[in-house]
């Protein structure tokens, strides 16, 4: 409700003219929004709440018992689920950390230090290709190049550099952070480099003019303006980081067990109240996360303010 | 004004690709001095206030001094002179006290100290009491002061304005102007301001520049500008209305006379000293010079003239005449009789001048 009237206003704010228009039409078509949140509810909210509704049933011998319990919870902390939440969490969390610090400097050059226009254009173009392809073909390939017979093994054999292929390339958490940062990149870069984008260059100018340094005008104006890209980054990051399944399970081979991994092979042993507790455990996660990371963004600045950079 | 200048600028030429933006511009500011830069879009006054502040680097320049220290191919940072941007250029992200303290604070002024000097500086554009504000909360007109505040609260030798009073309103944009000045006056600043308006440039400054094409036209006192323009660009620029092409017969007492089409001969002040005579010069007078009637002194121009048009604005009116050197605009701030006919147009020598038909570029 708030994201969407925040979004709306935030989108009206730099012309004058088609945010009459915008509100007018929103004032009249009050329904439109309705509908929108009918079916947000219906397609989004319902299945979650059936989901977690699940988690309090149990499987006896592959038949759910729809009986309400707390068993299926209990066994969940029971089962030594705990080392799986927290290795998800810790590379969830340092895959998140390594995109933002990589992303980041990439978006600031892409959106105020690239020059031509053109390589501009081929670079976001190039962002957006992954959204075509599928992750798992995507992914699968990194098996040919880290492999211990991968290309990555022959060269370093071949080049003298050493004598027995170098094993933690493949199949280790190595490879599945290396996995995720590559498949995650887009997602963090782009939010981030269209806030850098909406920060008008006159601001930078009279930064400078006031007699900061490059690091001060950084620090006191280009980050503060960006943290809306980098929240939105973080979040496009995390939520898939955390709920990876497809980059764990091929490039980790077995030996990388993830809460997603739990959740297959539940859902494989049909035990369907087990999925659908990991699955509210996994998103319980993800808001108390992303609710830790709002209390930061609100210490290290006063967040909605940065949000007024939208509307000019 | 004291024997150093606060701001010398030699010899500067910039150009974007192969458009010249500025060709060998010299410039020079005194202490306290209101210098203001008029010029059209495209003449180069932009591009030379960004030369002054760093934000844009010539190609060449001889010298570059701001309050006597070499500034050539320093950054914007190490400058002392800050600009008032025409879209002011405000953080949103921060309040208005913090705005104005941020050139205090990138300088590692402690928190109080900054605060003090920020309110004071508020206080001096009578927004002492929306420190607190938001920008995005502000009106044009305060947002105006709020960049003028933070511009002058790190106390530089010169602040640069560029078109600061471009977004305003007709009102504001007058009592702003006054404000401008006094606010010039109390600080004994130096201000370098820029403008298309020549009603703005007369007003408030010290001495104009007049830009075109990236070349200075002329400078000089307001009054110089506008009653002595040195040049056919200079008068229309300046909102000579009437500029009349004529052939240069010789010099009287001082004065230029000149043969107009219809042979009538008029005098007026010669601004270009190469003309000769049967040189083409072109004779330029403004239209509230002109009055109507052929009794005056005896320097006096006279051109027989009939009525063609009169148009009523408010304060004034505007009257055509047609004479056979061309058509003529007078302009009458009293009432004129309903009836009025017109057998003839007069005006003094000195309020005229004689230029050069057509201008070396």
């Amino acid at each position: 409700m708030t994201m969407i009237s925040a979004a709306s206003e935030g989108e009206a704010g730099p012309v004058s003219r088609p945010r009459l228009g915008l509100r007018q039409w929103a004032a009249r078509t009050n329904w439109v929004l309705g509908l929108i949140l009918l079916a947000w509810f219906v397609l989004v909210i319902v299945p979650l709440a059936v989901l977690f509704s699940f988690s309090f049933f149990e499987t006896k011998s592959y038949f759910t018992i729809y009986r309400p319990s707390l068993n299926t919870w209990i066994s969940l902390f029971e089962s030594g689920r705990f080392e799986v939440t927290l290795r998800t969490l810790r590379i969830a969390l340092t895959v998140t950390l390594i995109e933002l610090l990589v992303a980041y400097p990439f978006a600031l050059w892409l959106a105020k230090g690239c020059r031509s226009k053109t390589l501009r254009a081929v670079l976001i173009a190039l962002l957006t290709i992954p959204f075509f392809l599928d992750t798992s073909s995507r992914t699968i390939i990194w098996r040919a190049i880290l492999g211990q017979n991968g290309l990555v093994n022959s060269l370093l054999m071949q080049a003298g550099l050493t004598d027995a292929p170098v094993e933690w390339l493949l199949y280790s958490e190595v490879s599945v952070h290396f996995g995720l940062v590559v498949s995650l990149f887009p997602p963090m870069a782009l939010p981030i480099y269209m806030a850098i984008g909406l920060i008008d260059d006159e601001l930078i100018k009279a930064s400078d003019d006031l007699g900061a340094t490059p690091w001060q005008t950084f620090s006191r104006i280009v980050l503060p303006l960006s943290l809306p890209g980098v929240m939105a980054g973080v979040v496009f990051t995390l939520g898939p980081a955390l709920a990876a399944w497809v980059e764990p399970g091929m490039l980790g081979g077995g030996f990388v067990n993830l809460l997603s991994n739990s959740i297959e092979s539940a859902y494989t042993a049909l035990r369907y109240p087990v999925v659908a507790a990991l699955s509210t455990f996994v998103i319980l996660l993800l808001l108390a996360l992303l609710g830790a990371m709002m209390l930061v963004a609100r210490r290290f600045g006063d967040l909605s303010s940065s949000f007024r950079v939208l509307k000019g | 004004m004291s024997a150093e200048p606060m701001l010398e600028a030699m010899d500067v030429v910039h150009r974007y690709g192969l458009v010249t933006a500025l060709a060998n511009v010299s410039l020079t500011a005194g202490r306290g001095e209101f210098l203001t830069i008029l010029g059209s879009s495209g003449s180069g006054k932009t591009t030379l206030l960004r030369v002054i502040s760093g934000l844009e680097m010539p190609k060449s320049v001889r010298r570059l001094r701001i309050g006597g220290v070499d500034v050539a191919g320093l950054p914007p940072s190490k400058r002392s002179c800050t600009t008032v941007f025409q879209s002011y250029a405000l953080f949103p992200h921060m309040s208005v006290i913090e705005n104005v303290m941020y050139g205090l604070r990138i300088r590692n002024v402690n928190r109080e100290e900054a605060t003090r000097a920020a309110r004071q500086a508020l206080a001096m554009v009578q927004l002492e009491h929306k420190g607190d504000r938001r920008i995005a909360q502000l009106s044009g007109g305060e947002r105006q002061r709020v960049a003028l505040a933070r511009a002058v609260v790190t106390r530089p030798s010169i602040l640069l304005l560029d078109e600061p009073l471009g977004a305003l309103d007709e009102r504001l944009r007058q009592d702003m102007q006054l404000e401008l000045v006094q606010l010039q006056r109390s600080l004994g600043m130096t201000f370098v301001y820029i403008t298309h308006s020549q009603e703005e440039a007369l007003t408030m400054s010290d001495r104009v520049v007049l830009m075109s094409h990236g070349r200075i036209v002329q400078s000089g006192a307001p009054l110089d500008l506008f009653d002595r323009p040195g040049s056919r660009f200079a008068a229309e620029f300046m909102g000579y209305e009437n500029i009349l092409p004529g052939t240069l017969r010789g010099q009287d007492r001082g004065y230029a006379v000149v043969d107009l089409p219809g042979g009538v001969q008029v005098r007026g002040v010669a601004m270009d000293a190469a003309s000769q005579p049967g040189a083409a010069v072109a004779v330029a007078v403004r239209a509230e010079r002109l009055s109507p009637g052929a009794n005056g002194p005896a320097v006096s121009n006279v051109l027989p003239a009939t009525l063609t048009n009169k148009l009523y604005r408010g304060k004034y009116t505007d009257l055509t005449v047609a004479t056979a050197a061309g058509s003529m605009r007078l302009r009458r701030w009293e009432n004129t009789p309903l009836g009025e006919t017109i057998s003839s147009v007069t005006w003094k020598a000195e309020d005229c001048v004689v230029l050069a038909a057509s201008d070396k570029s």
